[in-house]
């Protein structure tokens, strides 16, 4: 069991996400980063889609009763355990009593907390993770509070035989100032020839508050379109780049709705997703054209490292790696 | 070919029609949910598009665009004028509908009238989007078109029975919304733990019928 202690600013059961109910206006959804939330999870011998704790720019600390194993990835953020200062990106374990401490995200936006068995949630729809708009799946529905205690898995604590440096760095940096590579969608053509340059040029856009799970929200040189086109409801996705009316782009996160009304002038890399769910308010992004044959080599490449990570992992924990 | 097959970004492919055909995509829906495609992870509808998800590590979009062409094009999209029309009661007006009165002096029409009028078409959903379960139906009444509200409540009632622009729909949960809220139902149009989760499809038909006495509705 898990004791939610201070749930900062918003923490939320997650796990991959539900792909496969869209027709029912039901979003993927899931952690916005699931790359970090992968490691997380292989980091205490987890399986990659095993329920976890997402957490929001403020970070959270919380208590367990039991001997247990935790990991920490995501954004750059101290770690203490009780008052010890712990890292990131390592197999962490905790005695019963313990508190896990995680501070204000210094760069990215987003921590990933895993524990060894995963949260002892009941899938909804196939997923644990945690449907904010209709509230159903995750915790109840809803951002976590203080006070609640969240059951975990039960199994056998396993420890990893060398608990000594060996941690994993997410391969993705998290920079203050990001690129962010694009793909035509669907209404390209519906871009001024000199908002499309503009969009793909050394243009800076920072990132606003007013971002979310369901997007990101943009202050940069406003983009036009050609013609003042009305537009139907279209289904749209996780990166998928819309244009309203007042020109800032919106990228759209996990939790964005299925379908929607405004231009779909770009879609985002598969790549690059998990950056993008480690922007948070002030961040500046600069966007790059790539093609679509460049994006599925990327998604290949990026596979077959995370292929490697994951054996490399695994040996570690059976004690067989050798230093060279 | 009135519709075209193209790449919408790295893991999806896009069907898209130069006019909205929401009865031939929600064909199409039902066929590739019934027999997905080698690689295809999820599929969806807009008004004029269908959006398929595939896994890239499993198949490439030109072999996936090669089943989905022969795959569309043998699909008959045959109106099914027999399939079931699903029936939703409704407590028109007073405190389940706090916009009927406006609505009905910006028509010109009483109350009753524009009760009538909303209760006596079939309607058609065109696509899900917005929420889980949301379903946005076509066939309204001209005379009840009426634009969404300036400002959004915070707040409307799960089940509540609204007008936006041309189309009428139903909230499935207690969700902000800028909609004209006409009346309520106490039916669940989304569960996440019934199945299917979603009442309502792209392509069903709906009625909506009006009751009296008192609503058996807690809030």
């Amino acid at each position: 069991m898990i004791e939610i202690l201070t749930p900062g600013l918003l923490t939320t059961v997650q796990d991959l996400g539900r792909p496969g109910w869209r027709a029912a206006g039901v979003p993927a959804g899931g952690a916005c980063d699931a790359l970090a939330a992968t490691l997380a999870n292989w980091l205490v011998g987890n399986d990659a889609s095993a329920p976890l704790l997402e957490t929001t720019l403020t970070g959270l600390t919380l208590r367990v009763d039991a001997d247990t194993l935790v990991a920490v990835t995501g954004a750059i953020c101290r770690v203490r355990i009780n008052d010890q200062e712990a890292a990131l990106g390592q197999p962490l374990p905790l005695h019963a009593g313990d508190r896990l401490y995680l501070g204000p995200a210094r760069a990215g936006c987003r921590n990933y907390v895993a524990v060894q068995g995963g949260l002892a949630i009941t899938p909804v729809l196939g997923s644990a993770a945690t449907c904010l708009a209709a509230g159903f799946g995750g915790w109840h529905g809803r951002p976590l509070r203080v006070g609640d205690r969240l059951p975990v898995v039960a199994a056998p604590l396993r420890l990893p035989k060398h608990m000594q440096g060996w941690s994993v760095r997410t391969p993705l940096p998290i920079h203050r100032h990001g690129r962010l590579r694009l793909l035509p969608g669907p209404d390209w053509d519906s871009l001024s020839t000199a908002s499309q340059q503009q969009l793909l040029s050394q243009a800076c856009y920072t990132v606003s508050a007013r971002s979310d799970r369901m997007g990101l929200r943009f202050d940069g040189p406003a983009l036009e379109r050609q013609t003042a086109m009305e537009c139907s409801s279209e289904p749209v996705a996780f990166g998928t780049v819309q244009l309203p009316p007042d020109g800032q782009p919106i990228l759209l996160l996990a939790d964005a709705q299925t379908t929607g009304g405004y231009p779909r002038i770009a879609q985002l890399a598969s790549v690059d997703q998990a950056l993008a769910g480690q922007l948070r308010p002030g961040d500046h992004v600069r966007f790059e054209a790539i093609t679509l044959a460049e994006a599925q080599q990327g998604l290949r490449q990026d596979q077959a490292q995370l292929n490697r990570l994951h054996l490399a992992l695994r040996a570690k924990w059976e004690g067989t790696w050798r230093s060279t | 070919m009135s519709w075209q097959i193209a790449a919408f970004g790295d893991r999806m492919l896009s069907v898209t029609s130069e006019q909205p055909e929401p009865a031939r995509l929600a064909a199409w829906l039902r066929a590739l949910q019934g027999a997905p495609l080698p690689g295809q992870t999820d599929v969806v509808t807009g008004m004029r598009s269908l959006v398929l998800h595939y896994d890239p590590l499993a198949i490439t979009p030109t072999a996936l665009q090669a089943l989905l062409e022969a795959r569309l094009a043998t699909t008959l999209t045959v109106v099914n004028a027999d399939a079931a029309i699903v029936e939703i009661p409704v407590w028109y007006g007073g405190r389940h509908g706090p916009d009927l009165a406006a609505l009905a002096e910006r028509a010109g029409l009483s109350e009753a009238e524009i009760i009538a009028r909303h209760s006596a078409a079939t309607y058609t959903v065109d696509l899900l989007g917005f929420l889980p379960g949301f379903a946005y139906l076509d066939g309204l009444d001209p005379a009840l078109h009426a634009p969404r509200r300036a400002t959004p409540r915070p707040r409307v009632p799960a089940g509540s029975v609204a007008i936006g622009a041309d189309r009428t729909a139903v909230y499935p949960c207690a969700s902000p919304g800028g909609w004209q809220l006409i009346g309520r139902t106490p039916v669940r149009l989304f569960d996440a733990e019934r199945d299917p989760p979603a009442l309502l499809a792209a392509g069903q038909r709906v009625r909506f019928r009006p009751q009296t006495g008192e609503a058996p509705f807690d809030d």
